[in-house]
């Protein structure tokens, strides 16, 4: 029970109060008689925090006591006791894993409660015959994206140590969340461990201190949602009330904007390079960029610098290269030359040219340039809608270029994306790490690890149905982790030589960021290619109704781990704008139902196969955590600290700031200082791309940063039939599909049918639902040639005209059985782009997708499908 | 007495103080204070508008919790069910309220609801069995990542004190309110201004906006984009003026700025000797 701020507050007689922290933050759990009474934001004890600050114009900025939630944080004791939680292992009642397994019903039939046993048993039968039969690569595992937080409970700890030790493939997500810049950042300027983003180091400070504009490029930085964003609520504010002028370029007039912008410009999706490119032109003609800093730190700008010196340690560690990069760029492809219409396409990238293509006034363009270059400005430009669509790569090359120019390192000016690269005060020591959230959990502090000894590590989630419908196959890129330019080369096979197809698919999580054009899974998930399909989950949602088992899994408030809160900071450690601080997340009330820890059915698994001493090392719950712990620098015993339930990080007295690029500005030649690209300056002019994909311009990734027109965007042939494009900014009251169902969220945005369904809102501009007749509240069908999704139409001038927001996250009500069918819920991936982003990377670009709307008739479609209607086929309908 | 402080404009509309509420009251009983919210109550609710259209809209977030009135109607009404207690909070009582529907029709700030199973009026109760134990604010205050909600001292709701002139909601009502508003939403005019010869943008433009017939008057200047935006208008019909040196005067009348309005991309076009 947590000791501090409920001293001096009756909380009540029989209620006690527990530390954890969520998704959504930090919060204190009130418990009375076994059951969760009432949650609420950590409140950290004054007594015990030395607070950082910053200063600017006379004004203080502290991070709060108090730490704010996102909103499902306050919901959650609704979560834990929701209807959909799943409460005891559940079998498909006509799938028999020793007779018919009936695959192509998955999606149809009901399920039935098992016994734990039962379900050890069949677990146990199956691996020892798959792993008999096929070997380990027949054995596959995948998770969510983004589960409930921990550092012992989290995919990375228990999931990877129980894949590893017995080998199996792995179904992997990519960069989702700044994709482009994961496939194309690091070919600029390399931080190849944070996907292409700069790090965040200081930027806080630097951007309160320095910065006179701020220029939110498809971002919405408030809500972004990744476990942070409300905690820079006060922070805008403040930026906000010191003067600091905001702009804001969207197709949405976003949440950040209605908060604290001062201009809006709407920006037509999948056109910000032709925005860029106009930028950087002007610039260019009123010679207001840096050329010095160009010179000194970077390769490719103009024709002047276009011969190459390659790095000798880059070359070393990868002597692949050696020899085999172009000496010096072909002549009239300098980014330059491209953007002054001197290079191939012959085209100048004026506003002018620009503001046909993007939607922005030729005028604005130039004053925008104008103040750039005039004003220490920082760019939300990494992250955001922009880089997840066809062609990202060029965004972040492009972007990152802009930057570049202004001369990066430089006082004011950054590049920020979201809460993944703001931070204040931050030294390298205070964090849970390295055994947090992303650098392996248990695996870090047991004696032994176990490196997966099948060769067949991936399959990309987009190519899941390609792999189990039509295999061979082969792509290129696609992968979480991308260390080095051979993770986008090299290709991958499908089954690799050795391997063999997969049999069984794991799912630690239903799939929170279900995958594009939804339809693809659903065929996938119905092949008897499957035998089984296994999903470990707390509620019954999406993936469960797939599933041939589900096994229920305790929420964050039933089981201990330690953990960092919100922000990102046990994701990017330098990325963190609130206290620094640490949380015990105590134990607050019994498992829910019958439900376990993964880690607990990992270990039991790996028991009755004979290979539990090498998962636990005789290790409990406990000792791991204890383990953990002692790899902090902590300055309490761990029994203090767990009773406590948090520690925050002193601020730092003697603590000297050096923000993002400032060493590379100051010496870009000088040892660690030097990108990680081959030439070890920026590579406008990439290396890599001219020596792999050609010198003459790939049309679709090219040596330098160009516009390209995307694929089912505002040039394609399609959208003659689809006018609009679909827009799928992050839900605000939704993280991805989790919460999808709790009315206490629901009841904030979605649109009440007639017939007392909970509608996904549609956000139409006023001229484009008057063009289809559609008033607010109308239900709609949204549809292309992928799927078709029933919403509730929201009018809006909040987004522009030709553009619709129709978000993606809904649990998925089909109103008939087969893959692609009429979805009720409005899940926006029914209708997403599931192709590559380019030759380059299989990736996400789901945000190239375009769409129609027509208002239709409710009643009458629900007469036409009594069965979907009553939802047989609904996500979270287990009674088949 | 204490009383929430809310600063509308901060309001982010993440509904925490909605949901805090729900946490405390939906499922809990606080006897003698409150019984169990219902389902689809909203003892305090974000209530939103939009106004202006094309690339310069604002959205307008209001909290609206009970008012807890000094003049309470709802205390007339509810002929002894509904008290006030030392501290200013109004409390329906859950036991002799039963049955009393009409409660709800007599709260003008319709923050009264029906719990048709419950047969009982409920409101907000500004955590009134919290602050009875030493919890220093309701949940809802708590909960706001913004600041936008605060509970204060009513004597120190002072000019030198606030950061915007005191407002509430609705005096016209007539029930003395007792919460204290900042900053409630307000009409706005703005637009762009640009010189049609050379296509660009007009930055330090002299923007004035003025009414004789209500005595306003405002002004600003358009910022490097050419924008402008003045914020805080008493709604009315206005004539607006745009100044800069070397480019000739324009007037538009009749600027309907009963509502916030985007007057769109004005001209300005030079003097030509």
């Amino acid at each position: 029970m947590a000791t501090t701020m409920t001293a001096e507050r009756d909380v009540g007689q029989g209620v006690e109060v527990f530390t954890t922290c969520s998704t959504a933050g930090p919060m204190f759990v009130h418990v009375k008689e076994g059951r969760i009474l009432r949650i609420e934001p950590m409140q950290f004890d004054p007594r015990k925090v030395k607070s950082w600050q910053v200063e600017a114009q006379g004004q203080t900025y502290k991070p709060p006591l108090t730490h704010p939630l996102l909103p499902w944080g306050i919901t959650s004791k609704h979560m834990a006791y929701s209807e959909h939680r799943v409460n005891y292992p559940m079998k498909r009642v006509d799938w028999d894993p020793y007779g018919q397994r009936n695959a192509d019903k998955r999606g149809q039939s009901g399920y039935a409660r098992i016994s734990w046993d039962e379900t050890f048993k069949i677990l146990e039968d199956e691996y020892n015959r798959i792993l008999d039969e096929h070997g380990p690569s027949a054995l596959c595992y995948t998770h969510s994206a983004h589960p409930e937080w921990g550092s012992l409970h989290y995919l990375f700890s228990d999931l990877y140590r129980f894949r590893d030790l017995f080998g199996g493939t792995y179904l992997e997500f990519t960069p989702n969340s700044w994709e482009g810049w994961a496939s194309g950042g690091p070919f600029l300027w390399g931080f190849w461990m944070g996907h292409g983003i700069p790090p965040a180091e200081d930027t806080l400070q630097d951007i309160s201190l320095e910065s006179d504009l701020i220029i939110l490029w498809g971002s919405d930085p408030m809500f972004h949602n990744v476990y942070n964003g409300i905690d820079t609520a006060r922070l805008w504010q403040w930026w906000h009330d010191l003067g600091k002028e905001i702009i804001v370029i969207d197709p949405l007039f976003n949440e950040t904007a209605a908060a604290v912008a001062d201009v809006w410009l709407p920006l037509y999706p999948g056109t910000d390079n032709a925005l860029a490119a106009a930028i950087a032109y002007q610039w260019i003609v009123d010679d207001t960029y840096d050329r010095e800093y160009l010179d000194t730190h970077t390769v490719g700008f103009d024709e002047e610098h276009m011969s190459f010196e390659y790095n000798e340690a880059y070359l070393d560690v990868h002597p692949a290269w050696r020899g085999n990069l172009p000496e010096a760029g072909t002549p009239g492809m300098s980014f330059k030359s491209y953007i002054m219409g001197e290079g191939p396409d012959g085209i100048a990238k004026t506003p002018t040219w620009a503001a046909e293509i993007c939607g922005i006034e030729a005028r604005k363009i130039v004053a925008l340039a104008r103040a750039w270059a005039k004003r220490p400005t920082s760019l939300w430009g990494s992250l955001g809608g922009q880089c997840r669509r066809t062609f990202g790569h060029e965004v972040a090359r492009m972007i990152g270029t802009l930057i570049t120019m202004r001369g990066m390192g430089t006082p004011g000016n950054n590049l920020i994306g979201g809460g993944l690269s703001l931070s204040g005060p931050y030294d390298g020591q205070r964090q849970l790490g390295p055994t947090g959230y992303a650098d392996g959990g248990m695996n870090v502090v047991l004696d032994n690890y176990y490196p997966n000894p099948v060769a067949q590590a991936k399959i990309t989630f987009t190519k899941l149905m390609d792999c189990v419908k039509h295999p061979p196959q082969k792509w290129r890129g696609g992968h979480l982790d991308n260390f080095g330019p051979e993770m986008f080369f090299d290709e991958v096979e499908y089954p690799q030589p050795g391997c063999t197809e997969i049999r069984l698919l794991w799912m630690r999580g239903s799939t929170l960021t279900n995958p594009p054009d939804h339809k693809n899974n659903n065929i996938a998930y119905t092949d008897p290619q499957i035998e089984t399909l296994v999903v470990a989950a707390p509620w019954f949602d999406r993936d469960c109704r797939f599933a041939d088992l589900v096994l229920p899994i305790t929420t964050i408030f039933e089981r201990q781990d330690i953990t960092e809160p919100a922000s990102v900071g046990q994701y990017v450690p330098p990325a963190y704008n609130s206290l620094r601080s640490a949380v015990y997340n105590q134990k607050a009330i019994e498992p829910v139902g019958e439900s376990k820890t993964d880690l607990e059915i990992f270990e039991e698994l790996a028991c009755r196969l004979g290979r539990g001493e090498e998962f636990m090392e005789g290790n409990t719950e406990e000792t791991i955590l204890q383990k953990m712990f002692a790899r902090t620098n902590i300055p309490l015993e761990y029994d203090a600290f767990k009773q406590e339930g948090y520690y925050v990080w002193p601020a730092l007295d003697d603590y000297v700031p050096s923000k993002q690029f400032q060493r590379f500005h100051d010496n870009p030649v000088g040892g660690e200082n030097v990108m990680e690209t081959p030439t070890g300056k920026v590579e406008i002019y990439s290396t890599l791309i001219a020596a792999f994909y050609g010198e003459e311009n790939h049309p679709e990734i090219p040596a330098v940063p160009h516009y390209i027109p995307e694929v089912d965007g505002r040039y394609d042939e399609r959208r003659k039939k689809y006018p609009l494009q679909q827009l799928m900014a992050h839900p605000k009251f939704r993280f991805h599909g989790k919460y999808d169902k709790d009315p206490w969220l629901t009841e904030n945005y979605k649109v009440y049918g007639e017939d007392g369904y909970a509608y996904e809102p549609c956000l139409l501009n006023p001229a484009d639902a008057r063009a289809r007749g559609i008033a607010d509240g109308n239900i709609i069908r949204c549809f292309n040639d992928r799927g078709e999704i029933l919403a509730g139409a929201v009018i809006s001038e909040r987004v522009m005209e030709g553009v619709a927001q129709m978000t993606y996250g809904a649990w998925n009500d089909p109103l008939s059985p087969e893959p692609g069918a009429l979805d009720r819920s409005g899940d926006g991936n029914v209708l997403s782009y599931a192709g590559p982003q380019s030759i380059h990377h299989v990736g996400g670009a789901f945000n190239s997708s375009l769409m129609e709307v027509e208002k239709v008739d409710i009643d009458e479609i629900l007469a036409r499908y009594p069965q979907g209607a009553a939802g047989t086929w609904s996500s979270w309908n287990r009674e088949g | 007495m204490k009383t929430l402080l809310i600063d509308a404009e901060r309001c982010i509309q993440c509904c925490n103080c909605q949901n805090a509420c729900k946490d405390e009251h939906c499922d809990n009983s606080w006897p003698p204070l409150a019984a169990p919210q219902g389902p689809g109550q909203f003892w305090i609710q974000i209530h939103e508008a939009q106004s202006g259209d094309g690339s310069r809209i604002q959205v307008d977030r209001t909290p609206l919790p009970c008012q807890h009135c000094a003049d309470a109607p709802c205390i007339q009404a509810g002929k002894g069910a509904v008290y006030r207690r030392d501290d200013g909070i109004v409390i329906i009582d859950p036991v002799k309220a039963e049955g009393m529907r009409d409660l709800v029709d007599a709260c003008p700030y319709e923050k009264i609801f029906w719990n048709d199973e419950l047969k009982l009026a409920q409101k907000c109760t500004l955590c009134a069995h919290l602050l009875d134990s030493n919890w220093q604010e309701p949940r809802c205050v708590t909960a706001c990542p913004v600041d936008a909600l605060s509970f204060v001292e009513e004597a120190e709701l002072t000019p030198e004190n606030l950061h915007a002139p005191l407002e509430r909601l609705h005096p016209e009502y007539g029930t003395a309110p007792r919460v204290a508003y900042l900053n409630l939403p307000k009409p706005w005019v703005a637009g762009a201004v640009y010189c049609p010869d050379s296509d660009s943008c007009l930055e330090g433009v002299t923007v004035r906006l003025v009414s004789e017939p209500l005595g306003a008057f405002y002004t600003t200047t358009t910022d490097f984009l050419g924008e402008f935006k003045l914020k805080d208008v008493e709604p009315g019909i206005y004539r607006l003026t745009l100044n800069k040196e070397g480019y000739q005067e324009k007037t538009l009348r009749k600027v309907d700025a009963r509502e916030g309005i985007n007057v769109k991309e004005l001209r300005l076009y030079e003097f030509t000797q």
